[in-house]
């Protein structure tokens, strides 16, 4: 037995200092993983990407479809089909490479051959079947983007068919997120398929050289199919949830490439990085009380529209955003299905309008709250001080972040400031706008919405879906169901002198796949 | 002394059941809901069901809790709410990244905070001392995420010397863990080394002040014994005292520090944890931040019985 009253000092201090760096070596000792040892990259060779979203899973089947799909899973997984990003509702061949129609409610997919999942594992039909019945088992958070879908059905080794509840235009894009990706059936049962991917991507994960929450390395596959990733580089991605922090770690070389908000874009911009940027999410308020039964002012259109009018949003546009945004008034942007060029300008900036709106209304005030997350506030701050000079008392309440969806489906506000990226009106229509979508918590209902959102849902025209759909927003914009004021870009700063092909996706992202380093030859992008 | 110990360890068993019964029943009245993030905006209403019902959202908080106690008095923290990577792994890969901070702080703290201290101790009124006493109260005024956000700009930024964020573990190379913790640590330090200044200071100067030392002059022991022998070894009462609150606090700091450089500490994790309601995480960085700090308390109290001979136990 040690008594440290009996041990001289120096001893004691010796033992104290030896005790510390012991501890602190064996908290070193990080989670070792039985993994075959994978090709290093030097950094020259990687491209390094600091992104603020966090790996949560590997399994495609329970993830969701946003950056954790973009940045990590499309890197080793995949998918049936891919996204057009610049359009939203055209599939790209991926793993299907060409599809047909027998009938409306039957798709059948002609799949890719000789590929290869990185266990050694044949993709075939039955694979994909498997992984198919496996999603609809599993009941992931985008299962109901496929949920036209019943059931899958070899037809032969490499030709799958999908039937189908009703006609599903958009069942073929969203295959292309991550419901559409192919995970090896033999991984299906791995305890550790999250954190341990088993797919046909491009790039395998190197799981004995990552740490979550600070660094994820992946390096080429060499047994890809597609010879355009022959010179794939390696790919490290730094999880960097701090938007100055990745921005220094730019600056001091760290990594090549980052996510960043408008604030972070223009230093890194005035340093000779290079800025891509895609609209991919709009900003404004949702308005939940569209009949009034809260704040009986809000049940006017006309008091509504003064919401509009009243709002300079350029001034907010070049100020919160730094130019990074646009203004506009509806919430498709163009290029997009249902958006209606002549909606751009509706709302211009007339405060004299928006009172005249208000008088009209017999309003001479009146006052609302709103729930705001804290990085939000100077955006709404804004709105705040233009409503509050026509007489609008636009009140912000501070929320938790990961509260508002709550608060939204909710009967507490009338308004509510949750964004929505740039999906497609087939899924926005059920979640906002419909009478018994849960971001209509007071039941709102439009026969006119419903009748051209039933019609365009399960319809195959593409100029049937488009016209239903301009006139959809263009009630929603002139009742302000939704009232937009910008456009708002997400964007990625990197090195032009070491990176080419840079894109943002369609989410926060860059497309990853698109990615080249200049030192190599330029592979055209797959994809 | 070993008597000490097992009472303190004894006493952890009701300490870690309060923290854990209340750290539960928080978590469970911050608002949000974790099938949002999960599930996304557009979810349905049976998803919303079907998940709450897999990961028991539903079931009353004492079934809850229940559930959770049962399972960490065998040493299962559970698993994140998001993935198969348990609470132990997340909470074993970030800790050494805030204990290297902490202690790093602590070091740059104590090597010039004490020196400061002592010199202005046994000058007290020459101008060493007023600098002294200033620079403690400009250190302790300056937060150390402003300082943090300083230092980055010439020693990673300008001359790029310092990494300016990551983190790497002393096994892999000594040499670049401490480079990748020298800023933070400078930048928590800071405040660490003004408060311990101005702790030392106080003690040198209330110990030169005792009788003993007086009858140690007049015995014409020389200075430096006097010094060095008498006064510093009883000095040392109290700045050991503040060093354990300082290594409190410095834990604290490394949270928000950590957000500065990058860093995937405990800070990062709590923050993310917090962010996407994931419980399970959060409940044990709460534990193991707990433990971490007794751990802290009961070296301060073995080392205060080793400076302080009437503080040892009978």
């Amino acid at each position: 037995m040690i008594s440290l009253d009996l041990l001289p000092g120096r001893r004691a201090v010796r033992t104290f200092a030896v005790c510390g760096v012991l501890s602190l070596a064996a908290c070193s000792q990080r989670e070792t993983v039985d993994a075959p040892a994978l090709p290093v990259a030097d950094a020259g060779q990687t491209v390094r990407f600091g992104t603020p979203s966090p790996m949560v899973t590997f399994d495609p089947h329970v993830a969701d479809t946003g950056p954790q799909f973009s940045t990590y899973l499309t890197l080793v997984y995949d998918g049936l089909t891919s996204i057009n990003p610049d359009s939203l509702s055209e599939a790209l061949p991926g793993l299907a490479t060409s599809w047909t129609w027998p009938d409306e409610h039957t798709i059948d997919l002609t799949l890719r051959r000789g590929v290869r999942f990185i266990d050694g594992e044949r993709f075939d039909a039955h694979v994909a079947k498997a992984n198919l019945d496996r999603l609809m088992e599993l009941k992931g958070p985008r299962i109901n983007t496929v949920a036209s879908m019943y059931a899958a059905e070899v037809l032969d080794p490499f030709t799958l068919r999908l039937h189908l509840h009703f006609p599903d235009p958009r069942l073929l894009p969203n295959l292309g997120g991550s419901p559409g990706l192919m995970v090896s059936p033999a991984a299906f049962d791995n305890e550790d398929l999250d954190l341990n991917p088993v797919g046909t991507g491009p790039w395998r994960y190197d799981r004995a050289r990552s740490v979550l929450g600070e660094v994820l390395h992946f390096v080429p596959n060499p047994d890809y199919f597609d010879p355009a990733f022959r010179d794939a580089p390696a790919v490290d991605v730094h999880e960097l949830t701090n938007n100055r922090a990745r921005l220094n770690a730019l600056i001091s070389g760290q990594i090549d490439i980052a996510v960043v908000g408008p604030t972070e874009a223009a230093p890194a911009r005035d340093r000779g990085f290079a800025v891509s940027q895609r609209a991919n999410r709009w900003f404004g308020l949702t308005i939940l009380d569209r009949s009034g039964d809260l704040v009986p002012e809000m049940g006017d259109p006309r008091v509504r529209q003064a919401l509009g009018f009243a709002v300079d949003r350029q001034a907010i546009a070049d100020a919160v955003y730094f130019g990074y945004a646009r203004p506009t008034s509806q919430p498709m942007r163009p290029g997009h299905i249902g958006h209606d060029p002549e909606l751009e300008g509706f709302f211009s900036y007339d405060p004299g309008r928006a009172r005249a709106l208000l008088d009209e209304a017999g309003i001479d005030t009146f006052a609302f709250t709103v729930p705001v997350t804290a990085s939000s506030i100077p955006q709404y701050e804004a709105v705040q001080a233009y409503l509050r000079r026509v007489g609008i008392d636009m009140r912000i309440e501070v929320i938790e972040n990961g509260s508002i969806a709550a608060l939204a489906r909710s009967r507490d506000y009338p308004v509510n400031t949750i964004g929505y990226p740039n999906f497609d009106p087939d899924s926005r229509h059920p979640a906002i706008w419909s009478v018994t979508a849960g971001f209509n918590p007071f039941g709102y209902e439009d026969e006119r919405l419903e009748r051209l959102a039933a019609e365009a849902i399960e319809s195959l025209d593409a100029d049937l879906r488009h016209r239903n759909y301009r006139e959809y927003f263009n009630i929603v914009v002139k009742d302000v169901l939704t009232l937009v004021y910008l456009q708002i870009d997400d964007l990625v700063v990197y090195d032009a002198n070491k990176l080419t092909g840079v894109r943002v996706g369609r989410f926060i992202d860059p497309l990853m796949r698109d990615i080249r380093l200049r030192s190599l030859p330029v592979a055209a992008a797959a994809r | 002394m070993l008597k000490l110990l097992a009472a303190r360890i004894v006493g952890l068993v009701p300490l870690l059941l309060i923290v854990s019964f209340l750290t539960f029943l928080m978590l469970h009245l911050v608002p949000g809901d974790i099938r949002d993030i999960v599930l996304g905006v557009d979810a349905t209403p049976e998803q919303y069901e079907e998940l709450g019902d897999k990961l028991g959202l539903d079931d009353p908080f004492v079934i809850q809790y229940g559930r959770w106690l049962f399972k960490a008095v065998q040493g299962d923290l559970g698993t994140s709410a998001y993935n198969s990577q348990t609470v132990v792994d997340a909470v074993l890969d970030t800790l050494p990244v805030t204990l290297s901070l902490t202690f790093g702080g602590m070091l740059v703290g104590v090597l010039i905070g004490v020196p400061a201290g002592v010199w202005a101790g046994l000058h007290r009124g020459s101008l060493v001392d007023r600098a002294a006493v200033l620079g403690a109260t400009v250190g302790q005024a300056l937060p150390n995420f402003w300082i943090a956000i300083i230092l980055v700009i010439p020693f990673a930024l300008w001359w790029q010397l310092l990494p300016a964020t990551g983190f790497t573990p002393p096994t892999e190379s000594v040499v670049e863990w401490l480079r990748s913790v020298a800023l933070a640590s400078v930048a928590l330090g800071t405040s660490a080394s003004a408060a311990l200044a101005r702790q030392t200071r106080g003690a040198v100067i209330d110990v030169l002040a005792t009788d003993y030392i007086r009858t140690a002059r007049a015995k014409g022991l020389p200075e430096r014994t006097v010094t060095f022998r008498h006064a510093l070894k009883n000095a040392a009462v109290p700045i050991v005292t503040t060093i354990g609150f300082q290594v409190n606090g410095l834990l604290g700091g490394a949270l928000i520090v950590e957000q500065v450089f990058g860093l995937n500490g405990f800070g990062s994790l709590a923050i993310e944890a917090v962010r996407t309601q994931n419980i399970p995480i959060m409940q044990g960085v709460v534990m193991m931040g707990t433990l971490v700090i007794v751990a802290v308390n009961i070296a301060v109290d073995v080392a205060y019985s080793y400076v302080n001979p009437r503080m040892r136990p009978a």
